[in-house]
């Protein structure tokens, strides 16, 4: 094995299932990122099989969960970025501007925006390509 | 039986009624990540994982796909009997498509060799300035081409660099269209001799042993 190899690890063969089935290895992020489209899908149907590339495991270490209730007092929620680009997010309930710097950063965000950040992940009006509709900006801890 | 009509003897390797149409669907992603399999039990590398720093870039809408390479080919001659052999080198190989789904800028920036984007509630935000000559991406072509079966090939590009002039069409009547968009599969000296350039794997259950 190389010097990459061996620096990256081993990863067991994948079987034919493994790869048709079309599951990530674990749950979590997929931060796969996709380009609105101008027409609708035609002829490469997105077929029910793992080509997909997959989700890495374990993206948001366990300390970013600081979301929790204190006396039913609500907190600052962690948000990390899942977007790759700088990403500003005005018009918030609170008034409050934040700035991710880039993907993967995290910002304390007011427990009373998290709705509206929330929306803005589940908002994919122009969804394309087969399994590609899922737009996801945020990744919040409880996810 | 061989027949009459000049079928070799001995051992003979056929090939496959499989014909595949249509292009690929073409992924991209940072080359700082690690291919899926690094390599797997068989010592191949290939495949994506996309990370939150290192996401995976899925294009949609795309046509002329086509990947070629590019040799330097000089041949031994000699000039009392002709060319004796062939000395062959791969250079590098060469992906090329045209894109009609230009949106977000976040994907089409690594594309055009664009700057780093900003979005924001309401705009997002690119500039065009000086090449990064040092961006690399793996470039990922899976083909399935039996949909019954869950038949596929698949392609990986290990250390790709978007490269040549694109041209951003904006005729009357049709959709834009970038062109001239090219990414060359340069020898990525991590990998294996065997590999340095890309990854072909097939899975065809039916057809295989």
């Amino acid at each position: 094995m190389d010097e990459r190899g061996a620096r990256r690890g081993h990863r067991p063969h994948p079987t034919a299932t493994e790869l048709a089935a079309g599951v990530p290895p674990t749950s979590g992020v997929k931060p796969v990122v996709v380009p609105e489209a101008e027409a609708p899908k035609t002829g490469n149907a997105a077929p029910a099989t793992g080509l997909q590339p997959q989700a890495s495991p374990s993206v948001v270490p366990s300390y970013s969960r600081v979301h929790r209730e204190v006396s039913g007092v609500e907190v600052d929620v962690a948000v990390t970025s899942l977007w790759p680009a700088r990403l500003i997010v005005t018009r918030t309930p609170s008034g409050t501007r934040y700035e991710w710097p880039q993907a993967g950063s995290m910002l304390l965000v007011k427990a009373e925006d998290i709705p509206e950040l929330r929306a803005k992940n589940d908002r994919s009006p122009r969804p394309c390509c087969g399994q590609s509709g899922e737009r996801r900006y945020f990744q919040f801890p409880q996810d | 039986m061989p027949l009459i009509t000049g079928t070799p003897l001995g051992n003979i390797v056929s090939q496959e009624e499989v014909y595949i149409e249509g292009a690929p669907y073409i992924y991209f992603q940072d080359y700082a990540a690690s291919e899926l399999f690094n390599p797997d039990a068989d010592g191949f590398y290939y495949g994506l994982s996309g990370t939150t720093q290192y996401p995976v870039y899925a294009l949609a809408c795309y046509e002329d796909v086509q990947l070629g390479s590019d040799l330097t080919v000089n041949a031994v001659r000699c000039d009392k009997i002709g060319d004796k052999a062939v000395i062959q080198k791969l250079n590098h190989l060469e992906f090329q498509f045209s894109l009609s789904s230009l949106f977000p800028l976040s994907t089409l920036s690594p594309i055009i060799r664009g700057g780093p984007v900003t979005a924001a509630t309401d705009f997002e935000k690119m500039g065009i300035g000086p090449i990064n000559n040092n961006a690399f991406y793996h470039i990922y072509l899976p083909k399935v081409y039996d949909e019954a079966t869950g038949d596929f090939v698949t392609i990986t590009l290990h250390r790709a660099q978007f490269v040549g002039a694109w041209t951003l069409a904006m005729p009357s009547g049709n959709k834009w269209l970038l062109g001239g968009i090219s990414a060359w599969a340069l020898a990525d000296d991590t990998m294996p001799t065997a590999q340095s350039f890309a990854t072909v794997i097939r899975a065809d259950p039916s057809a295989l042993p």
